[in-house]
Parts: structure tokens; C-alpha cells; sequence
């Protein structure tokens, strides 16, 4: 049973266990979000995708909630940029900009609300860690829990428990890659990832020596889940659509095969490259002149 | 449910396939990834076979993705990739058999073949009927 709701004037609609923020990215309605990621429980770490309510029997009151995890109901009327939406995500921007100062892309989107730096006392200079904890929310989605928020008040953080080296990390690089200020650092050389403050080796191809893109870690983590022996990701993607092409064709050439007389083939002579024409050689012969 | 045939004797090996693949998908441009979803491997002289997405059964890249980034289009029968959920940790890479799920170095993104929504454009471009969409 859909609810029926507006979004800025616009009529939409969406299931009872939609978020405000599910309907109006399924609507096309923009609204600016930073910790959210549509694969993991949303958080309202960040609070940038606040918006203003109300509903008519409410006679004028209006609640600023986070769309990103206020449920849907009938006949709600949600503003998303509102005047007063519009000052509070100023100031939000405000405090995540003393907070994180050396983080751009916060700097970016206070720009787009007219707030070209902070007038509050900044954290430490090279701070880009917003404190969303997206990253942490998908380290736990993927069931390896290596990293969590740590400490209270002020010394809150993201890190690993009592601060040492993660057994737990299998060196994914899912926070890192997915962290909207790029505020956790990782190092790739030469077949080797450092994050975490832990080394972690990359996977040969035993076929041609390139490195894929899995830890030895990773390839464990994934082989334990599937039930298969790590040998399985021991090539490289490159190798193994080599060798598909290769047994592919080797079946479709081999009498005996059930594929050969599944599709009826017949041994066609190979397409062998045609001599060349007379203008080619004499082409060719010009090019060397 | 119509599927993207490949007849391998009539391969030349022109790699039309693979150029067609690059200019027809415009988000993946945008995002400045030129990557061919489907590649023409030859064996020698005279073998060669495009391969692309087998669409499979039972993908083993659906089940390694922890996210739920991976699922199938029942419309046409292709498995696409959700980009929204998609948090290029490269599991769907290492677990396809085939190696067919593409990785673009440059961004850290992943393609694979998604049938063009239902209309194939190798199929449409390639001259020597191997690709077909029947």
C-alpha cells in the first residue's frame, strides 16, 4: 500500500518502509547527504539531509528531522530547502568545516551555501575525518568489525580497538574508498598495501606474475565465505578470461564434446588471413621507400 | 527470454565488439572510464572468440558481493551492477571464473556487461553475425 506524500509542491509516493530521503532519491529530488551509502543502515551521523515537515493538522508547526531515516507517513509535506533548512545546514557546514578543516570537499559544498570559511575555533590543521562513520558502518556490513568509533567526547574517533594493529583488517580498502572526505590514508607499492598501519601482501597471478587487486587476507576472508580453497583467486581477471576464451574454443573444436553436437557444428576450415592484393604489396613497398 | 548468442567460427576478430561497447554507454564515459565490457580473445591465427558476461545462474559474483551491489534485471535476464551500492572493494573481480567483470584502474570502478538494458548494441554492429541477439 503506497504512502502518498509532497516533496517541495511535488506529488510522490512511496512503500511504508521508505525513508523521506529513499522517496526523493527515487523522484529525482536532490538532497545533499554525506554519510549516507545506499548498501548499509543509515546512520544521521552528518545531519546534512535535514528537512523541514509539517503536516496541515499540525496548524503551522514545522520539525526539521533527517530524511535519511524519518519514515514516510500520509499527506506529510516536506520542504527541502527551506530558510530555515538553508541556515541550519549553513551551520552544520560551519562546525564540520572547524572540525575537519583540511577536508575539501566539505569547503565545496559550504561554498554552494554561501560560506567561504569558518568563524569558529578549528581542530587540529590536518583533520579530515567528519566523524560520519560511514566507514565503520560498512567494515561491519561486510562482517570483518576491524574498525569502530573509539573514545568519548572530544576524543572521539574512528579507530581500531585499543589502537593497535587490526587482526580483523583484511586490507579491502572499502573505508578508505568509500570515506567522503578521504580522511583514511592508504599507501600501494610494489605489490604491497599499507593501511591501518598494517602491511598486507597482494595476490600474485600465478600465471602471469601481475598483482590482482585482493590481499592474501582478502582472498582468505572470501574463500572461508564462499567455501572454496584460496587457490580459486590465485589468477589474475586478465588470465581468466584468457582461459575461458581458450577452453571455449577448444571445446567448440573438439568432436567428442557434448557442445560440439549440442550446436551442430561442423569442422569449418579456420579463416585463414587472405593474400595479399597487388595495391597492398605495392603499398607497402612505398612505405619502406 | 532472448539471449546474446555468440557463433565463434564467424569471428574475424575485428574488435568492432569491443569499440561498439566503449561509445555506447554514456554513463560510463561521463565518469571518464573507457573500459569494453566484452574482449576478443585469440587463441592463434585462426581462433578467436569474443568473451563477455555469461549472465549466469548461479554468478558467483552476485554471491561474493557483500553489499547487494550485484542482481539480476528480470526485464532482461542480465545481472547489472548497482553503482549506488557498489564500494569497489573488487570481490565480484577475483570471483568471476571468467575474469568478465572489468575493472577501470584509473577510478577504481567496475563493468560488466548489462545486455544494454534489453538492446545489445555489439550485436547490432557486428559484421560478421557472431554476435547475435536472439
Amino acid at each position: 500500500m503506497t504512502v502518498q506524500f509532497t516533496i517541495d509542491n511535488k506529488k510522490v509516493s512511496g512503500e511504508p518502509d521508505q525513508t523521506i530521503l529513499d522517496v526523493a532519491t527515487a523522484s529525482g529530488i536532490k538532497i545533499p547527504t554525506l554519510c549516507h551509502f545506499a548498501a548499509v543502515p543509515d546512520w544521521g551521523g552528518c545531519r546534512l539531509c535535514i528537512v523541514e515537515i509539517t503536516m496541515e493538522k499540525w496548524d503551522g508547526w514545522s520539525k526539521v528531522v533527517t530524511s535519511c531515516l524519518y519514515p514516510v507517513k500520509k499527506d506529510l509535506i516536506v520542504k527541502t530547502n527551506s530558510k530555515r533548512i538553508v541556515e541550519n545546514r549553513k551551520m552544520i557546514l560551519n562546525l564540520l568545516m572547524a572540525r575537519a578543516p583540511a577536508a575539501k570537499e566539505i569547503k565545496e559544498l559550504a561554498r554552494e551555501y554561501g560560506l567561504e570559511r569558518t568563524d569558529l575555533t578549528c581542530g587540529d590543521s590536518k583533520e579530515k575525518c567528519i566523524m560520519c562513520g560511514l566507514c565503520t558502518r560498512l567494515c561491519a556490513h561486510q562482517g570483518t568489525f576491524a574498525i569502530s568509533t573509539i573514545n568519548r567526547g572530544p576524543e572521539k574517533a574512528v579507530g581500531t580497538y585499543w589502537k593497535r594493529t587490526p587482526d580483523e583488517c583484511i586490507g579491502c580498502l572499502v573505508c578508505s574508498r568509500n570515506c567522503p572526505t578521504g580522511a583514511i590514508p592508504f599507501k600501494e607499492t610494489h605489490g604491497k598495501r599499507l593501511i591501518w598501519d598494517r602491511e598486507f601482501d597482494l595476490v600474485k597471478c600465478s600465471v602471469c606474475g601481475s598483482f590482482t587487486q585482493l590481499t592474501k587476507e582478502q582472498a582468505k576472508y572470501h574463500a572461508k565465505k564462499a567455501g572454496l580453497t584460496e587457490d580459486y583467486f590465485m589468477k589474475c581477471e586478465i588470465c581468466n578470461r584468457k582461459d575461458a576464451g581458450h577452453k571455449f574454443l577448444d571445446l567448440m573444436q573438439d568432436p567428442s564434446s557434448a557442445l560440439y553436437s549440442d550446436w551442430g557444428a561442423k569442422p569449418l576450415p579456420h579463416h585463414a588471413m587472405p593474400e595479399p592484393t597487388e595495391a597492398w604489396k605495392s603499398l607497402q613497398e612505398s612505405k619502406k621507400r | 527470454m532472448k539471449k546474446l548468442v555468440i557463433n565463434t567460427f564467424n569471428c574475424w576478430g575485428c574488435k568492432t565488439c569491443e569499440e561498439t561497447c566503449i561509445r555506447c554507454h554514456p554513463e560510463t564515459l561521463a565518469e571518464g572510464s573507457s573500459v569494453s565490457r566484452i574482449n576478443v580473445i585469440a587463441k592463434n591465427k585462426h581462433e578467436r572468440v569474443p568473451v563477455t558476461c555469461l549472465q549466469c545462474e548461479e554468478a558467483a559474483c552476485v554471491m561474493s558481493c557483500e553489499f547487494q551491489a550485484l542482481s539480476r534485471n528480470e526485464a532482461t535476464g542480465a545481472i547489472e551492477r548497482d553503482r549506488s551500492k557498489c564500494t569497489r572493494c573488487h570481490a565480484c573481480i577475483s570471483a568471476c571464473p571468467f575474469g568478465n567483470v572489468i575493472l577501470d584502474k584509473k577510478t577504481g570502478h567496475v563493468y560488466k556487461c548489462d545486455l544494454c538494458k534489453g538492446d545489445p548494441e555489439c550485436a547490432k554492429t557486428c559484421p560478421s553475425k557472431t554476435l547475435v541477439f536472439e
